[in-house]
Order: C-alpha cells, then sequence, then structure tokens
C-alpha cells in the first residue's frame, strides 16, 4: 500500500514549507545584497512533525518540515516529475523491476559522516524493519535493497511498478544516518538538508539555524527558521496578518479575508494537492451497491457551486484524481454532469422513489463541503447523517473500522497516478472497503502499473478517466481545494510553486532600506 | 468554557452556617488540625476516584490509537503491530494497574505521538497556562473587588451603574466571544497586541505579558464580573448591618469601617469565590486557548483527544483534577482560617 | 453562578407568599424586562418552524456572504447561503430547547440526590457528595466530550453531558438548602408524631427549596447556553444542518473579520437570553425575601 490519503488525522490541513528537495538551481532573481542574511524566518504550520524518526512519522504532511533537516532521495516538481536530489540520476535495467540509483558524491550529514550507499540501505531498512514503522506501507513492493558501490544503490521489487522513484520523493525516500539509526535515539536529528534542529518543543515550537556547508549553498538565505503550530485557521490568518509569523496556509474564508490586507501580504493558491472525493461502502447500506444508485448521487451533487460556494472561489470541480493540466490529466474524459431531475429518475428506476437515508462521514476541514452536499441530496429525497469526528476518525469510520455508509476524504494527488487508482479503484484496495468492482477498471488499472513508456500509460489514463469520471466507482473526486499560501512582503524570493508546498529554497528576509 | 461554566464549587460552600456563635473569636489549633487532617484524608480518596475515572473516560473516548498512529497507508496488519508495541491489547485492568504504577512513581507514561515523556510535554505547557490563570485571576480580582467596593459604596449612582452593567453583560457573554473582539480590535485593527501565541517570561518578559493580556482579559470577564457582583452584594449587605452602623455612630469613618470591617467579614465568602474562579479558569481555558493559538494545556488537551494520544490526555486531566482538588483544599483552609465559625 | 444560588439559600426565609413574591417581582423594571424578553423569546422559539422567511437549512451557492440589508435577506446571509434571520429563528428555537434539556437533566439528576444527601445525611450523604466532588474535579469540557464521544455527537447528547457534569451543582444546593432547615422545631415536630419521611420532605422541605431552585435553575439556563456555545466552537454542539445560535457563532468565527454580522447576531442573542435569564434570576431571588430586598 503506498496510499496518501490524508483524512484529518495528524493530518489537518498542510505543513507549509520545504528547502531542499528541489536540486534545481536557485532562481536568482533577487540579488544577494536585498537579503538579510542574519534573518530569521517565522513559519507557521497546522502541524509540527510527532518524530524525527521517518519511521515512526504519521504521514506526508510531515514530508516539508522533516525535509528541512534531512534531504530525500528524489523530490518532486511542480508537474509532479521526479526530480533529482540526493540521488543524481537512476534507471531500470528490466522494465521496472529493479532500479539502480546514483547517489550524488561528496555530501555529509551534519554530524561530518559522509552519505553513501550504507546509510541509504540502512535507512531504507530501517524504515522496512523498524517494529510499527508507518513507513513500511510505501515501501511493500520492495524485495530489498543492496550496496553497489559507495555510490550506488540497487532497490530490487517483488514486481514490476515504475512509481518508485516517486513514491522515493515521499517519507520512504528521507534520508538518516547510519550511526543514529543504529544508536536508536533520534532526538538530536542528523541529516543532509540545508537545516539543523536547534531546538523543539513537541507540538508548540522548533527551531532550525542554516546549516554552512549544505550541499546546495545558494539554497539558505537565512539564519534560520522557526515554525510553530498553529492549527485554528483563523488563528492563523491572524498571526500572518499581524506579523506573528512571515508564512503559512490558510484556508479559503481567511485567503478571500486576507486580500483585504494586500499591502503587507502576498497569497498565492497551491492547486493540485488537495483533492476531496467520496468513499462509498455498499457493505454498510445495500442500495449504494446498485450502480445507479451511486450515479443518481454523484450527479447529484452542484460541484461548481460547492467551489463557489463552499470554497469562495479557491478550488474546482474535480471529476479525476489529477488537476486539470497535469499530466495524467485526460482532457477526452467528460465530467458527469450536475442533473437533480435525472438522478431523481435514476433513483426511481433502482427502486428507491422513496428516497435513501444513511450515515455519512467528513473530516472536520470539510464539514462544510458535506453539508452543501447534504443540501443537494435532500433535494432529490435522500436524507444523510453527517458526522464529523476529529482526527483520524473519519479514515476510521470509512476504511478501517468502517461504520458510515459513505464519507468524504481528503487526498494529496501527490502519488503516481496509477498508484492512485489503485488504492481507490482496486477491489482490493485498502479504500474500497465495500469492494465496489467494474472488472474494466481493474485491468486498466493493472496495465497502467506495468507500462513504463509515458506516453502509452497516458492512454490507459484516458480510458481510466472516461470510465471512471462518468459511472461511479468506489471512490468518486468532488473538488480539488486550494492551499492558500499567505507570506509577508518583506520575504523574497518566495516562488509560487504549484508542486504543493512552498519552498524555503532561495528564501530570503528583505534587508531593512 | 467561561468561568460560569465551572464545576468545582468548594466543599466550603455546601456547608450548612451555623448561626450566629459567641462573639469570642479564639482559633481551637486542634480542632483546626484534626479538620485539616480529614480534609487531606478525603482529597487522597478523590484522587484514587480521580485516576480511575480519567483512565476509563480516556479509554471509551471513541476511536482507536493505532490507525492514528499508523497514518496514511494502513493495513489492518500494520494498525495490529502498533496496537500490540503499544500494550493496547492488554486488558484493560492491565493497562490501568500499569499505568497507575507509573504514577505513583511520578512517570506518567510515554506519549504514543511524540514518543516523548508526557510529563516532559505536561511541564512544558503547565507554565503557559499557569501564567494565564494567573494573569486572569489577577485581572478579575483587581477588577472584582475595587468596581464591587465602588459600585457597593457608590450605590444607584452613576459608578455603580457603569460597572454593574459592566459585569452583567461580561456574564452573559462567551469568553471566547469577548476574545475574538478584542483580537480584531487590538491586534488586528490596532496591532497594540500579538494575535497568537506565547513567549516565555525567561525569555523576553515584555512579550510574555504583552502575549498574556488579550487572552488573559477575555478570561477573566466573567470571573471578574461574578467578583464584582459577590463583592458589591456582600459589602453592601455588611454595611447595611447593625455593627457597621454602630462602628460609625462610634465615630470611625467610612473609609475605615468599609476596609476594616466590611472587607475583612467580606472576606472568607471572596476567598471561596477566588478559589473557584482559579479551579475554573484551568479548565475553562481551553477555548479561549484555542482562538489565541496559545501553547497550554488546553490545547494540548484538545490535540491529544484529535490524536488519539491516550497517555497524554490522562496526564493533562489528572494534572488538572489535581489542581482543582489542591485549590479545594486550600480555599477550604483559608475559609475556615478567616471564619472560624465553620467546622467540618 | 452557583454562588450567587448559594446567597439565595442563606437568605431564603421559611415560606414565599406567592401575592407578595408577585408584588415585589412586579416592582423590579429589570427583572420584569428579562422575564419579557423570555417570553418574547420563548413564543418565537415556539413558533418558529411556521414563520421564518426561507428555509433556514436550504443552501443558496449563488449568495453566499451576502451582507445584511441585501434585498430579501434583512440580516444577511451566511457562509452557504442560506437566511440569517431564518437560522436565528430557529437557532433560537434549538438553543432554548437545549438549555431546557440541559438544565432540566442537572434537576432530575440533581434534586433528587440533593434531596437525599441533605435530609438522610450519615453515609449516603458521604458518598453522595464524594461522587460529586469527583465529577467537579474535571474540567468540564473534557467531560462533555467523553460522554458526547461514548454516546455520539448530537445536541442531546451533548446536553445530558453538561447535565450531567452541572448536576453537582444542584446537589450541592439542594443538600445545602435541606441541611439548613433540617433542624428546624416544625419539622422536628412532624418527625416525633411519626409523618413519614417522603411526605416531611414534599411537604415540608420541598417548598423551602423551591425558591433557590428556582432561581438556580435560571441562572443554569444561562450557564448551559454558555457552554453550548462553547461545545459548539470546537465543534462538539449541534450537527449540521441543525443550527443554534452557538453552532452559528462557532462557523462565523472562520468569516470573522469578513462578515463579522455573522458572528455579531447569534452573539447578541446569545447575550441577549443569558442577560434575560440572570436578571430574571435575580429579580425572583430579590423578590422571594425580605432580607434581600434592597
Amino acid at each position: 500500500m503506498r496510499a496518501r490519503m490524508l483524512l484529518g488525522g495528524a493530518a489537518g490541513i498542510t505543513a507549509v514549507l520545504l528547502a531542499g528537495c528541489s536540486a534545481s538551481p536557485v532562481d536568482s532573481a533577487s540579488p544577494d545584497a536585498q537579503v538579510n542574511r542574519d534573518a530569521t524566518i517565522k513559519v507557521g504550520v497546522t502541524n509540527l512533525q510527532s518524530s524525527w524518526d521517518v519511521a515512526k512519522t504519521a504521514g506526508s504532511l510531515e514530508v516539508p518540515i522533516q525535509k528541512m533537516v534531512y534531504d530525500g532521495l528524489t523530490g518532486l516538481d511542480e508537474k509532479n516529475n521526479v526530480i533529482p536530489s540526493l540521488a543524481e540520476s537512476w534507471s531500470t535495467p528490466d522494465g521496472g523491476k529493479t532500479y539502480d540509483f546514483a547517489l550524488r558524491a561528496g555530501v555529509t550529514f551534519s554530524n561530518g559522516d559522509a552519505f553513501d550507499a550504507t546509510s541509504a540501505k540502512a535507512t531504507i531498512d530501517h524504515y522496512l524493519t523498524a517494529p510499527g514503522s508507518t513507513v513500511a506501507g510505501q515501501l511493500s513492493n520492495v524485495q530489498e535493497v543492496d550496496i553497489v558501490s559507495p555510490t550506488q544503490l540497487r532497490f530490487v521489487q517483488k514486481q514490476v511498478d515504475v512509481s518508485l522513484p516517486a513514491v522515493l520523493s515521499d517519507r520512504a525516500g528521507i534520508m538518516m544516518d547510519a550511526k543514529v539509526i543504529g544508536a536508536g535515539d533520534f532526538t538530536k536529528p542528523v541529516g543532509t538538508g540545508p537545516f539543523t534542529l536547534e531546538s523543539a518543543q513537541p507540538g508548540v515550537s522548533i527551531t532550525l539555524s542554516a546549516q554552512p556547508k549544505y550541499w546546495m549553498p545558494d539554497a539558505v538565505r537565512v539564519a534560520g527558521v522557526t515554525i510553530t503550530q498553529i492549527q485554528d485557521p483563523v488563528a492563523m490568518a491572524n498571526a500572518i496578518r499581524s506579523g506573528s509569523v512571515d508564512m503559512g496556509i490558510v484556508g479559503a474564508a481567511q485567503a478571500v479575508d486576507l486580500k483585504s490586507a494586500a499591502d503587507i501580504l502576498s497569497t498565492y493558491p497551491i492547486k493540485g494537492r488537495q483533492l476531496s472525493g467520496i468513499t462509498w461502502n455498499p457493505d454498510l447500506y445495500k442500495p449504494l451497491a446498485d450502480q445507479r444508485v451511486r450515479d443518481a448521487l454523484n450527479m447529484a451533487i452542484d460541484r461548481e457551486g460547492i467551489v463557489k460556494g463552499v470554497f469562495l472561489g479557491q478550488g474546482e470541480a474535480a471529476s479525476q484524481f489529477r488537476l486539470d493540466g497535469l499530466p495524467g490529466f485526460s482532457s477526452t474524459a467528460k465530467p458527469i454532469s450536475y442533473d437533480p431531475e435525472k438522478a431523481k429518475k435514476l433513483l426511481a428506476e433502482a427502486g428507491y422513489a422513496d428516497g435513501l437515508s444513511f450515515t455519512f462521514v467528513a473530516p472536520v476541514k470539510f464539514a462544510k463541503e458535506a453539508e452543501a452536499i447534504q443540501a443537494n441530496w435532500a433535494t432529490i429525497g435522500v436524507k444523510i447523517q453527517v458526522v464529523n469526528p476529529p482526527g483520524s476518525g473519519p479514515a476510521e469510520a470509512l476504511w478501517y473500522k468502517p461504520s458510515a455508509a459513505a464519507g468524504l476524504w481528503s487526498f494529496d494527488g501527490k502519488n503516481d497516478l496509477s498508484n492512485a487508482y489503485q488504492q481507490m479503484l482496486l477491489p482490493t484496495a485498502a479504500y474500497n472497503p465495500g469492494k465496489v468492482v467494474d472488472p474494466k477498471v481493474t485491468d486498466l488499472i493493472q496495465q497502467s502499473a506495468g507500462t513504463a513508456d509515458p506516453a502509452a500509460r497516458a492512454k490507459v489514463f484516458d480510458q481510466l478517466a472516461e470510465i471512471t469520471s462518468t459511472s461511479t466507482q468506489a471512490n468518486t473526486p468532488v473538488a480539488w481545494v486550494y492551499q492558500v499560501v499567505a507570506y509577508s512582503k518583506s520575504l523574497v524570493g518566495v516562488k509560487p510553486w504549484a508542486s504543493g508546498f512552498p519552498i524555503l529554497t532561495g528564501v530570503g528576509v528583505a534587508a531593512s532600506k | 468554557m467561561t468561568p460560569t461554566t465551572d464545576l468545582s464549587v468548594s466543599p466550603a460552600l455546601r456547608e450548612p452556617k451555623k448561626q450566629p456563635t459567641p462573639a469570642k473569636r479564639r482559633i481551637p489549633v486542634a480542632g483546626l488540625l484534626r479538620s485539616l487532617g480529614s480534609r487531606l484524608l478525603r482529597s487522597l480518596l478523590l484522587f484514587g476516584a480521580v485516576t480511575l475515572t480519567v483512565f476509563g473516560l480516556s479509554a471509551l473516548i471513541p476511536g482507536d490509537p493505532a490507525v492514528s498512529l499508523a497514518g496514511e497507508g494502513a493495513t489492518p496488519e500494520s494498525i495490529a503491530a502498533i496496537r500490540e508495541q503499544l500494550g493496547l491489547s492488554k486488558p484493560w485492568f492491565e493497562q490501568y494497574f500499569s499505568w497507575m504504577n507509573g504514577v505513583v512513581h511520578g512517570d506518567l507514561g510515554t506519549s504514543f505521538f511524540y514518543h516523548t515523556p508526557v510529563s516532559g510535554l505536561l511541564m512544558g505547557r503547565l507554565p503557559v497556562t499557569l501564567s494565564l490563570a494567573l494573569f486572569a485571576i489577577i485581572a478579575a480580582v483587581l477588577f472584582g473587588i475595587l468596581a464591587g467596593m465602588l459600585a457597593a459604596t457608590r450605590r444607584g449612582r452613576l459608578a455603580d451603574k457603569i460597572t454593574t452593567v459592566l459585569s452583567t453583560v461580561g456574564i452573559a457573554t462567551p469568553n471566547f466571544w469577548v476574545g475574538m473582539i478584542l483580537l480584531i480590535l487590538f491586534s488586528l485593527n490596532w496591532r497594540v497586541f500579538p494575535a497568537v501565541g506565547y513567549t516565555p517570561i525567561t525569555t523576553n518578559a515584555v512579550a510574555w505579558f504583552m502575549h498574556l493580556v488579550l487572552p488573559g482579559v477575555a478570561l477573566a470577564a466573567a470571573a471578574g464580573a461574578e467578583l464584582q457582583r459577590q463583592t458589591r452584594s456582600s459589602v453592601s449587605e455588611i454595611l447595611s448591618q447593625d455593627y457597621i452602623r454602630t462602628a460609625r455612630a462610634q465615630g470611625l469613618t467610612r473609609r475605615r469601617v468599609l476596609w476594616q470591617r466590611a472587607l475583612k467579614n467580606g472576606a472568607p465568602p471572596l476567598a471561596t469565590v477566588v478559589g473557584l474562579q482559579a479551579a475554573v479558569l484551568l479548565g475553562g481555558s481551553v477555548v479561549v486557548e484555542k482562538v489565541f493559538s496559545i501553547p497550554g494545556l488546553g490545547t494540548l488537551a484538545i490535540d491529544s483527544v484529535t490524536l488519539k494520544d491516550l497517555p497524554v490526555l490522562q496526564g493533562v486531566v489528572l494534572l488538572n483534577a489535581c489542581f482543582v482538588i489542591i485549590i479545594n483544599f486550600a480555599t477550604d483552609i483559608i475559609y475556615t482560617v478567616l471564619n472560624p465559625k465553620v467546622r467540618v | 453562578m452557583s454562588v450567587m444560588a448559594q446567597s439565595a439559600v442563606r437568605k431564603s426565609p421559611r415560606r414565599v407568599n406567592p401575592n407578595r413574591f408577585s408584588a415585589r417581582l412586579k416592582k423590579q423594571p429589570i427583572a420584569m424586562a428579562g422575564l419579557v424578553a423570555l417570553c418574547i423569546l420563548a413564543t418565537v422559539a415556539l413558533i418558529a418552524p411556521w414563520v421564518t422567511p426561507y428555509d433556514p437549512y436550504a443552501p443558496d451557492l449563488n449568495a453566499v456572504l451576502l451582507p445584511p440589508g441585501s434585498p430579501g435577506h434583512l440580516f444577511g446571509t451566511d457562509e452557504l447561503g442560506r437566511d440569517v434571520a431564518s437560522r436565528l429563528l430557529i437557532g433560537g428555537r434549538v438553543s432554548l430547547i437545549a438549555a431546557l434539556q440541559g438544565t432540566g437533566i442537572a434537576l432530575v439528576v440533581g434534586v433528587p440526590l440533593g434531596l437525599v444527601a441533605g435530609f438522610f445525611g450519615a453515609w449516603i450523604d458521604k458518598v453522595i457528595m464524594f461522587f460529586t466532588d469527583a465529577v467537579m474535579s474535571f474540567p468540564a469540557l473534557l467531560l462533555a466530550m467523553a460522554i458526547a464521544g461514548i454516546l455520539g455527537p448530537n445536541l442531546t447528547n451533548a446536553m445530558v453531558a453538561i447535565g450531567l457534569s452541572t448536576a453537582p451543582r444542584a446537589i450541592r444546593l439542594v443538600r445545602g438548602s435541606v441541611l439548613s432547615i433540617r433542624e428546624e422545631t416544625y419539622i422536628e415536630a412532624a418527625r416525633s408524631i411519626g409523618t413519614p419521611s417522603y411526605q416531611i420532605v414534599f411537604r415540608h422541605i420541598m417548598p423551602n427549596v423551591l425558591a433557590p431552585l428556582v432561581v438556580f435553575a435560571a441562572i443554569l439556563a444561562g450557564t448551559v447556553m454558555l457552554i453550548e456555545a462553547g461545545l459548539s466552537f470546537i465543534g462538539l454542539g449541534v450537527q449540521p444542518p441543525e443550527a443554534s445560535w452557538g453552532a452559528m457563532l462557532g462557523s462565523a468565527f472562520n468569516y470573522i473579520s469578513q462578515s463579522p454580522w455573522l458572528a455579531v447576531f447569534p452573539g447578541v442573542c446569545i447575550a441577549i437570553s443569558v442577560l434575560a435569564l440572570n436578571v430574571l434570576g435575580d429579580g425572583v431571588r430579590d423578590s422571594i425575601g425580605k432580607k434581600v430586598r434592597r
């Protein structure tokens, strides 16, 4: 399982920032003279990291913070392309079963140890075998890791899967020091990343200072970073507006609101990184097993209205697992049309003219969206009882100990598209608790996993999107919800980077005039 | 929660008032010690009951901590492995006794989520909430007593009317609402005080104070209002009594009578109210902490519920309950010393 | 609050004369204003479902966050385009019912236990008071969270939680009143001629407990409203699409600087209701006995 479904949980919204995940040279648009190199940047995040032992972390939300101290083998760019980081290049001699990674030479950890294949193997082995490892799932297809040479690491997979480099851009590719892993004490993290940890108070804040010998020297243009946990979206907006923090991610309502402070703040939306959608579970409510019922419910959702009303325009209607404009999105597939009248007819056809009634679970951050869906469905005679349990409650109620017939989830849209389909729609998928099956879809998904050629893959994805966007499967996308980054105008070098996290690479604080 | 939502009335309040005892005011030490002893024993018993309840309640809160910890992409196997690792698959009484054994030895366990000792987490958050509660109590007492005295001595006049309206409104408004309005005005619009967070006093005393002002006032509003009303009514009741009239007839000045007699006689109920409000403020700061994003015990409690971090949740609640027990105990003692008429 | 109620106990005389009581109450303009306000609120709450200008649950995603005074929406619309005026009306109904539920549960649980503890004393008193103290050692919020969590999140369960966590106050109040009159000569007399306990309780003790209890209930109802607002703020109150003033306040905070009126209206409604309950409670207390009148 290589899922990156984020359902509430430690989740909440997303952590901001990330440094050193991109090996691309720093944009030198702002000359160095304008930057105060002694300055500290204050960043607000909704959730700090839970542990510096990556094998114990709760999810991908922690990746941006982890990657300030550690580096990953690979990274992702704004188009979801996998880019080099500690691994300079990779190749597969056998079409996707074995992968060889060429590691960057001359990189050292903050304690002086050299980064090499030994450290990399120790880290991956740690993720695979540590008791209760939460990263093992991402690497479940990895058979073994071998040291070919100090700068050459080989992954042998159980079966062909071309998504390995993408997987390694997440938690599974974060590199730790072999010595630290051996000692088992992770309170003082040792990484190759752009910053080192100065102090931390769990759940409150962490203080980082710049690592002077970072392998990508131009990446760090500040003396340090203070990251403070601010969970309430209103408090986050207030903190940014009042200058308590320089940067943070806010919700739609706050984003609209902060436009009134445009003299001191800039904002930009991260677009393809938060998808909300619905899981259907016929095991808990029989009528959902009927394709017509699912389709009726699907077409009764006013997606445009939700984007406009609930997310105040800070989002897009969704019918696929990829945002329009990103690789994998099919422009030929037609979305299901919003048609309550037809939905009513379909329900009657299926024998449910009197309506339906079931429990619907939603993470707190999508409570309003759930309310809007509830009202949409009320017009076709479907009554749902909405519950918004905190934390990982929705995930538990939907998938792990199913108690809700349907519900909203959140997906970060980051992982390989074939993986996404595997997670969501295969009959054995973790997020398909009611085992909703469409043999054609299953077939296509299996085809996509084994296809390495990008053009051939795109064709398979087109076919998949055409089927799944109109015939309602186990999981249905509803809306892409932008995460709006708001930052102080005193920051320079902030790049509107669509790929998910505003990066601190190259960000500095303007020197006072 | 506003301070008016208290759950903790000091036991002193529910004792029947044995009406007038002989004028002799002497504190019998032996009796005092005996009542102190029995109250101490009672407090210890309470502590025992509280630990059991804390454990039971947190175990009943729905949701599986292992699901929360296994995170994204969890499988039934990984969830089971984590359950096993955390000791959650053992029977509840075994879990209780091993937890209790730790508590008695000062070990509150290890946080499921942060993987650090709970006691360390609590010690990190305690100064924050204590600062906030102390600030609020001092603000409430200052406002409550001064405004109450003012109102009582100037009944029906403008000062009385203004303070009474203030306190009536203070009692009737939710404290987080007061906090939000203060925040919009003083922080977002006028930028006088910081909007969120907390600075330790050891880092910067001025910043510490500035961070506490808005949440402290929001938290103090209802408590101060309550104290104002209490002071106003008890002082005016005392002022109307015979011995005060006698004292005034004897030529003592009005101010002297007021401060010496009225406040002295009004002190015991006041002490009780202060103690009661202190206990409430600790538990009641949760919502205000959320509004101002203050990393105190309240925030930790909410986080631990969200994350299903049971050891932390148990630790926070236990700490809070201990505070309430101690404050009630102290209030009882103060009450007894101030007013020897009351004996258990 | 309980302190105020307590002072009512201390000051309450043996019996309350209904005629003198209402005469005194009528002489207090503020208390009367509170009573009138409450009557209006209750009436509105009763007829709310039939007088709302719009369906309070029907969103109009094309008309979200309209300011007050917009055509057709006197108080504007909320974040889902629902009519704020309609939601205030229906929300008032929910809030008042919630306050009644919470207060009712506190009294139903608290009064009998308080009577038993006060009247019989001895070990049963000790046991009841011990559990009362234990319940009071917990933050109300956590208790409410736990109970709402165990029973499932909805308004009734939240009110059960609030009722149970405020019941100790009722226990203490009733017990205190009973203790203050238990040893009176007329009760001793009744006892000595063999009047059964339940008769003593209902004929002699209850009437004396009633007056302070009314004061207490009025003030507690206000407190329950405030707790409900707090619970809703952290998402434990009514479930969507249901509205209560507290829940409206809770969701309004997301739009606080952009659309502050969303928070203003329910906030003012809560304040007025709590205020009305408080002044009425004070008025009743002041009308009970001569000592309290000033």
